[in-house]
């Protein structure tokens, strides 16, 4: 254990962590096998293109989705972001022309992200209630703006930016890969990244070393906001069409590629290569689906069963991890489970008087 | 089986206990401790001896990987979990109680031992009537109604001795039960567990605190590294036959604590607050000047560590506080820029356990620093290798912060704050958990620091580490400094003494 730790200097990588990462990998890539094996149209340059078109929409909002888990807060609204923003897009681009319509579809994404960021840190609503709410809201403003009917554009150019192909890979995939080199350039190599980080493992410590954690934990909602934006002009330039009642599955799906991939509920832990793993997982599942010609429906089953096997297994490891450490009990800084409970509620206990 | 009872007597024995964890950590090699009924028996140990372990073992929290527990009447016995533990008649009273704040005293007794969803009135009042009766014993336990949130402490501890007493339990464990508490709260639990003890029970103390032990118990056992140093009677124990026993070295027990500080202030305009005011506190108004080690003491309430949260910028307050002569302006990050640290013995609070040493020793760095500038790994190494040279710190920089012990930690904690000069560090009960010997350490760090132009603000509930750190001690009450003692008037007797009269005192307007 601790050669692993001297091997990576800085880098104290749990072993739980490190387990789930070979183990979410690895199953993509036996289902990657299997799914050439299986399938040969699989392997063809096309149809690796149509996935990584499709997983674009919900790769890039799960990238914002790795940053909120990480500070310790998520976001369910982003379907009715995707959903509002669209519709927003499409009437701008529609009454003025294209370019004016992303250019409002961007603003209105970072509009969005600051209304929850300030729902959440300003009031104090617990990020789950408040985007849970902000969704709603936002998706019946999506349907009351466009009337309850999808939108076409009239003008072709957003659909020709989104499909058009450089060196065979769409453009939507070239967003994905910027989108991700970004976070994770931001949260693995800067000073803000690992402040996230901090945040969302203890808010506590965070704040007694002076952190600013109302606005940690604001930024990214910001950011939330500006990708889901983007997801929503890669959807809209896609179908060519803004509809309404898209970004409805959206939440659960990005959700569960996050999870998958190792990124914690509780905050503090997760990569952006492991989130991207199970973005990919979760898209090469779809595609297998639908080149085995498989009932659709089985595809959310199979998705949900791998989602609670994800955390199962997370959670095991971390028990197993929390039992291997002597002073987990002892001195343990946030040794999992009861005793940081126990701790606050005595803190609470102590302060009740005074 | 046949040896257990043929040892008879002692209402839980331990053979032979021996303890490692995976892969090559060895904590318990080989440990007996026998506890006999109507006794108190005190367990002391450095940290990382063993004490957390056994405790763990004994409260079915940890399994031995060799020996076993014998227990009156029952043989040999094997605890899979807490809640067997309970059963099998061991009453744990620990640092982190799982009781519950949002209950009352009474229900909180009942946890768990009653059918059925939510106490009907009927119930209920059975349930009071009970608790009444088990608290009998002991005076100035919370009323049966009290919700466990608002009783402190104390009244947190005793009630969870009134649930041992209650479920039963023949053992009763207590873990670090009066590292929170005055003087007068040691005296009443120590009053309460005497009579327990003469109820029949067998009591396990298990504390850092030699005075305490040698207070309270019959008998004693010194475990160090995992083996016991010394096991009898503690009659005629001295605290240095003790210290001897944790160290295993009698040249360290001899060694004093720090030199005494000198109460002259060292020079230059240090730490000043006029006026600092918010609510429950203050208007509080004093000095600390380059160099100086003040202390604050006062109990849970008193505001001595409210009085630190709001100079480091933790709460909104009125009034001006300056260092250096430069007044302070913000929040806690615009404080550390403008020097000024904090370190908590609340490690839960200050520290990340999935963390390195590392990156927990420059997370304090990273306030003011630019969101967009890269973190320096290297750097972060190099600098938390010579807080670990510095303070002697038993641990690997890349180690993550959780396998240290408690008095690694805390070393962890400060050694942020002592790489740069001219900084006042504000300090609130800093040794919390931590055996004498890092006590030790960390007090002649703190005084080594100030001799470099630095300053010391130090709250501690413990009056004789304030005795032995601070050249001048501020006494606190109800959020006003109710008086100020140095020089040869500051005793450890004189300190209580002055927080009794705060009654009286806190009527006067604080100058």
């Amino acid at each position: 254990m601790s050669g692993r730790a001297r091997r990576f200097p800085g880098v104290a990588a749990p072993t739980s962590q490190t387990l789930q990462y070979y183990a979410v990998f690895l199953v993509l890539l036996a289902i990657c096998v299997a799914l050439s094996l299986a399938s040969n149209v699989f392997t063809t340059i096309e149809n690796l293109g149509n996935v990584s078109e499709q997983v674009s929409v919900v790769g890039v909002t799960a990238m914002g989705m790795t940053l909120l888990l990480v500070s310790g807060n998520i976001d369910l609204s982003m379907g009715g972001q995707v959903a509002l923003i669209g519709v927003i897009v499409a009437l701008v681009a529609n009454g003025s022309n294209t370019p004016a319509g992303m250019a409002a579809g961007i603003l209105v994404g970072l509009l969005l992200g600051v209304v929850n960021g300030l729902i959440v840190t300003r009031l104090g609503v617990n990020s789950l209630v408040a985007t849970l709410g902000s969704g709603l809201a936002f998706g019946g403003l999506a349907f009351l703006l466009s009337g309850s009917q999808p939108i076409v554009l009239t003008d072709r150019s957003l659909q020709d930016l989104m499909n058009l192909r450089l060196i065979r890979i769409p453009v939507p995939a070239y967003l994905f890969a910027v989108v991700i080199a970004a976070t994770a350039w931001f949260l693995h190599t800067t000073v803000g990244g690992r402040e996230l980080f901090a945040v969302g493992a203890n808010p506590e410590a965070a704040r007694y070393a002076g952190l600013r954690v109302d606005r940690l934990r604001f930024i990214p909602f910001v950011i939330m906001g500006f990708l889901c934006a983007l997801a929503s002009l890669i959807l809209t330039g896609l179908l060519n069409t803004a509809d309404p009642g898209a970004g409805a599955r959206l939440p659960l799906d990005v959700i569960a590629a996050t999870v998958v991939g190792g990124v914690s509920i509780a905050g503090g832990r997760g990569t952006v290569f492991m989130a991207v793993v199970g973005v990919l997982l979760i898209g090469v599942v779809s595609n297998g689906f639908n080149l085995l010609g498989l009932d659709p429906n089985y595809q959310s089953i199979f998705s949900g069963l791998i989602i609670i096997v994800a955390v199962a297994v997370d959670s095991a490891l971390q028990k197993r991890a929390a039992r291997l450490s002597p002073a987990a009990l002892s001195g343990g800084a946030d040794a999992p489970g009861a005793a940081p409970v126990a701790a606050t509620l005595i803190e609470d206990a102590r302060r009740g008087p005074g | 089986m046949a040896a257990g009872q043929a040892r008879g007597a002692a209402a839980l024995s331990v053979r032979a206990v021996g303890k490692i964890y995976p892969p090559a950590s060895v904590v318990l090699r080989g440990v007996d401790l026998e506890l006999a009924g109507g006794k108190v028996h005190g367990l002391l140990g450095a940290n990382g001896a063993g004490k957390s372990t056994l405790i763990k073992i004994l409260c079915g929290l940890e399994q031995p990987t060799s020996g076993g527990i014998w227990m009156e009447g029952r043989g040999e016995v094997r605890f899979g979990a807490p809640r067997e533990a309970e059963r099998a008649g061991i009453g744990v009273v620990h640092q982190e109680l799982p009781l519950l704040p949002n209950l009352t005293a009474a229900e909180n007794m009942a946890l768990g031992q009653q059918s059925g969803g939510f106490l009907s009135s009927r119930k209920r009042r059975a349930v009071e009537a009970e608790y009444r009766r088990q608290a009998e014993m002991f005076p100035g336990a919370p009323a049966p109604d009290a919700l466990l949130g608002q009783v402190g402490l104390h009244g947190w501890q005793m009630t969870a001795i009134i649930r041992a007493r209650y479920l039963g339990s023949r053992v009763v464990i207590l873990d670090e039960p009066t590292s929170s508490l005055d003087a007068g709260e040691r005296r009443t639990l120590h009053d309460n567990l005497r009579r327990m003890a003469g109820g029949g029970a067998a009591i396990l103390y298990v504390s850092h605190f030699l005075e305490d032990v040698l207070d309270v118990c019959d008998s004693v056992t010194v475990l160090r590294d995992g083996r016991v140093a010394l096991e009898r009677d503690a009659a005629g124990l001295s605290e240095r036959d003790l210290l001897v026993a944790m160290t295993g070295d009698p040249a360290a027990a001899d060694a004093g604590a720090p030199a005494p500080g000198s109460a002259a202030p060292a020079g230059g305009p240090g730490l000043a607050v006029r006026g600092l005011w918010r609510r429950g506190l203050g208007p509080l108004n004093f000095t600390v000047a380059l160099g100086e080690r003040v202390g604050l003491y006062g109990l849970e309430g008193s505001g001595s560590r409210e009085a630190l949260e709001a100079i480091f910028g933790l709460q909104p307050h009125a009034g001006e506080v300056a260092w250096r002569g430069r007044p302070l302006h913000g929040d806690a990050a615009a404080r550390i820029a403008a020097g000024i640290g904090f370190v908590s013995g609340d490690r839960a609070r200050t520290l990340i356990g999935d963390w390195s040493v590392a990156r927990n020793h420059s997370l304090t760095a990273l306030a003011n620093r630019r969101r967009v500038a890269p973190v320096r790994a290297n750097e972060e190494i190099r600098s938390a290798r010579s807080a670990i040279q510095r303070l002697a710190i038993k641990a690997e920089a890349t180690q993550p912060m959780r396998s240290l012990s408690g008095g690694n930690q805390q070393k962890v904690a400060l050694g942020r704050w002592l790489e740069r000069s001219g900084v006042c560090l504000l300090a609130a009960d800093p040794t919390r958990g931590v055996d004498v010997r890092g006590r030790r350490a960390i007090h002649e760090a703190l005084v080594g620091f100030c001799a470099q132009g630095a300053a010391l603000l130090m709250h501690s509930v413990d009056p004789e580490e304030l005795v032995e750190v601070c050249g001048r001690v501020l006494v606190m009450g109800e959020g006003r400094i109710v008086a100020e003692l140095h020089g040869d008037e500051l005793t450890s007797r004189e300190l209580e003494a002055a927080t009794r009269m705060r009654g009286r005192a806190a009527k006067a307007p604080a100058a």
